[in-house]
């Protein structure tokens, strides 16, 4: 980082719940990231990375951010100020369809519905001010805390649609209308 | 922060858009991409393309788009790169297969030398490049630049080094 600039994605959403603020990446997320995409719990997406493409994976939020103008939001903690995962949604293809993503990145954040309580939020950003009117999420077959946290936004299961991605997994559609 | 645009007798140079992927993803699908981790797949060239446009957000600086300013045609990508691994930033460039030859290059680059130069003060900036690349290491001794015994990306990469001071 260049010493004197403060290079940040700035203009952008800031999405309030009770015990989180969802907004975009910044620079000392990296740390917290990187732990996270080394670690076992991404065995359900694709597997821990090097620090290198980490970093790769890193960067491209932020760059997805500039070239598309929305992208993946950080779940932070209210009473900490802990960066806890990310949520938000991703189009690397022109007229793809856009795709859910949420993940949470240490194992003391689970078992306290903060996926949930940040993929609701994530929800009704997308289909309200953000204009989606339809989504979609890749889920492996083994990943049940997702799948649940899928259902609970109203996504339907898919069967004919074959993932992008998780070879393993499930397509997951939604259209805005959570249960 | 996003790239300024910069120009020159025939070029414009300018923060990069999604209408640039497709060059990108082309370049990345062909054997022209072997010395910068490529062929590879679009899915892997959407990966890329975004990480170096996050650089400016996350950096300060990055990649800038090349047209040529008479045409408006996407000529190439030069700019600044650091990701994590790299010792510092790198000088990096690459130019669409019609634009070989005509010092596009060369030309994008000292305007982005220039700038380093006179936004961060620098006093030098180097390339990382595979031995193999030879039409890289021509164009970054073109440029002035002199081979150094320093780290680059790869524990195999020459290094190239430019001189800034003389500049602005």
């Amino acid at each position: 980082m260049i010493q004197g600039l403060r290079p940040q994605l700035i203009g952008l959403p800031v999405l309030e719940t009770e015990r989180l603020i969802l907004r975009a990446p910044i620079v000392s997320d990296w740390h917290a990231f990187r732990d996270y995409r080394a670690s076992a719990r991404t065995a359900f997406t694709g597997g821990a990375k090097e620090e290198h493409e980490a970093a790769e994976q890193f960067a491209s939020f932020f760059g997805h951010w500039v070239l598309r103008g929305f992208g993946r939001l950080i779940a932070e903690d209210r009473a900490t100020g802990a960066p806890l995962g990310h949520f938000g949604p991703m189009q690397w293809q022109d007229g793809a369809q856009v795709e859910m993503t949420w993940s949470l990145w240490t194992a003391a954040a689970e078992g306290r519905g903060i996926a949930t309580e940040a993929a609701r939020a994530l929800h009704e950003w997308a289909f309200g001010p953000l204009g989606l009117t339809s989504a979609r999420a890749e889920i492996h077959a083994d990943n049940a805390a997702s799948h649940a946290i899928a259902r609970r936004l109203g996504g339907q299961i898919s069967p004919d649609i074959q993932p992008r991605w998780v070879a393993q997994g499930a397509v997951y559609l939604f259209t805005g209308t959570a249960p | 922060m996003i790239a300024p645009t910069l120009t020159t007798a025939r070029l414009t140079l300018r923060m990069p858009q999604m209408a640039d992927f497709p060059h990108r993803r082309d370049f990345y699908a062909s054997d022209r991409s072997i010395w910068e981790d490529g062929p590879c797949d679009a899915l892997l060239a959407w990966r890329y393309f975004a990480s170096e446009v996050g650089q400016w957000p996350l950096m300060g600086f990055g990649p800038f788009s090349v047209d040529e300013t008479a045409t408006g045609a996407y000529l190439g990508e030069v700019g600044i790169y650091q990701p994590v691994g790299y010792p510092e930033p790198e000088l990096g460039w690459f130019v669409v297969p019609a634009a070989e030859g005509r010092g596009i290059a060369a030309e994008a680059s000292r305007a982005v030398m220039i700038w380093a130069r006179k936004t961060f003060g620098w006093d030098h900036i180097d390339n990382y490049v595979d031995p193999g690349n030879t039409r890289s290491i021509a164009l970054a001794l073109r440029l002035g630049g002199k081979t150094i015994n320093a780290p680059g990306a790869d524990p195999t990469d020459m290094v190239i080094r430019h001189d800034l001071r003389a500049l602005a």
